[in-house]
């Protein structure tokens, strides 16, 4: 018997998928190819204006509570306060939907004892809100919106350090701001390849 | 086991005799609306561009469904042309087990609210098993109805040498 899959809106596993897809189907046969290009086609349609609006809030650094899917999604890397102090996380899947009230989040975090990696978990939740918000005051936003940035600081600081083997970079001890020096763009990257093997 | 390529054939197979039914339909009503008198079909290159526009969207690998609630609280689903018109063309109670699945790649299902001033909701339904291995390949790490999401812990463990 066949199971049924469902994707429920908006959709938000195919909006952040959607490279993914069309790389996969690069190498298959045709009729994969036809299949996955008009799926891509009708949630792109059924998405449009929602897209649209998304993307002119991300210019200012603004999102609204209806559009969080397109900012925080699984596997992504986010900053968050704990304790009053910034840590970085990676989104996990949610045990549940977003509602008009609330939008959760399961965020992963790994914690390091010196001996000892452990995972922690931590379950959040954004409240509702009017009109937009910048990213940078939710209470979880994207370490790739991480307002202190210094790019320049950070390539001369650690031009080439790599976060593969260095599993503790990402702990729970680390703050948004050490994170964002550690990552640089490629190896940010790298980190999401790692994620996903 | 069937490839993809034999599927299409046999899916296009499908189609071409599920538009042949509907001419025959057509033409039975047709033949009603003459008086009796019998029209012969168009053959393909006859076929005025109305007729081909029609059955370009009859093959069409989207589907649209309406399901509704009937008396006793089970699902009806009743294919649309689309979500802009209300032509019914067809209902069974479940896509995935009456034989129709693979037939279309995707479908949408339109479910309105039984509660007054709340929006309904418009699921999207992955048919084609193709379609369902490339998601199944691609989004490892989302929580599907065919992944339970527990793999996400696994590949977490990556960051560990």
């Amino acid at each position: 018997m066949t199971q049924e899959v469902v994707i429920d809106a908006p959709y938000e596993v195919i909006y952040h998928n959607a490279e993914k897809l069309e790389e996969y189907a690069d190498d298959k046969e045709e009729a994969i190819k036809t299949d996955i290009t008009l799926l891509l086609k009708e949630v792109e349609q059924v998405q449009a204006s929602k897209r649209k609006d998304a993307e002119t809030l991300a210019q200012t650094g603004h999102v609204t509570y209806e559009l969080l899917w397109t900012v925080l999604y699984v596997g992504r890397m986010v900053c968050q306060k704990h304790m009053n102090e910034e840590q970085v996380s990676i989104i996990a899947p949610a045990y549940s939907s977003p509602t008009a009230e609330n939008h959760p989040l399961v965020l992963w975090s790994l914690d390091y004892d010196g001996t000892n990696f452990t995972y922690t978990e931590k379950k959040v939740s954004i409240k509702t809100f009017k009109g937009s918000k910048a990213i940078t005051d939710l209470e979880v936003y994207p370490l790739d919106n991480w307002k202190s940035q210094d790019r320049t600081i950070r390539k001369i600081k650690d031009p080439g350090r790599s976060l593969s083997g260095q599993p503790g970079q990402l702990g729970k001890s680390k703050s948004c701001q050490e994170a964002s020096t550690i990552l640089a763009p490629q190896q940010n990257a790298d980190v999401h390849a790692q994620y996903y093997m | 086991m069937l490839t993809a390529v034999q599927e299409v054939d046999e899916l296009e197979s499908g189609a071409d005799k599920k538009n042949e039914d509907k001419h025959e339909g057509s033409a039975t009503k047709q033949k009603e609306e003459n008086g009796g008198e019998e029209k012969k079909p168009n053959t393909a290159a006859e076929e005025p561009e109305e007729d081909a526009g029609k059955k370009q969207k009859k093959r069409s690998r989207v589907r649209y469904i309406e399901r509704k609630s009937d008396s006793f609280g089970e699902y009806i689903n009743k294919d649309v042309d689309d979500f802009g018109d209300s032509e019914e063309d067809g209902d069974d109670k479940n896509v995935a087990a009456n034989g129709k699945d693979d037939e279309y790649a995707i479908t949408w299902r339109r479910t309105p609210s039984t509660v007054a001033g709340k929006e309904g909701t418009r699921e999207l339904l992955i048919q084609s098993r193709a379609l369902r291995k490339a998601l199944g390949d691609v989004l490892k790490d989302y929580p599907l109805s065919f992944d339970t999401g527990s793999c996400y812990r696994c590949t977490l463990r990556s960051y560990i040498p």
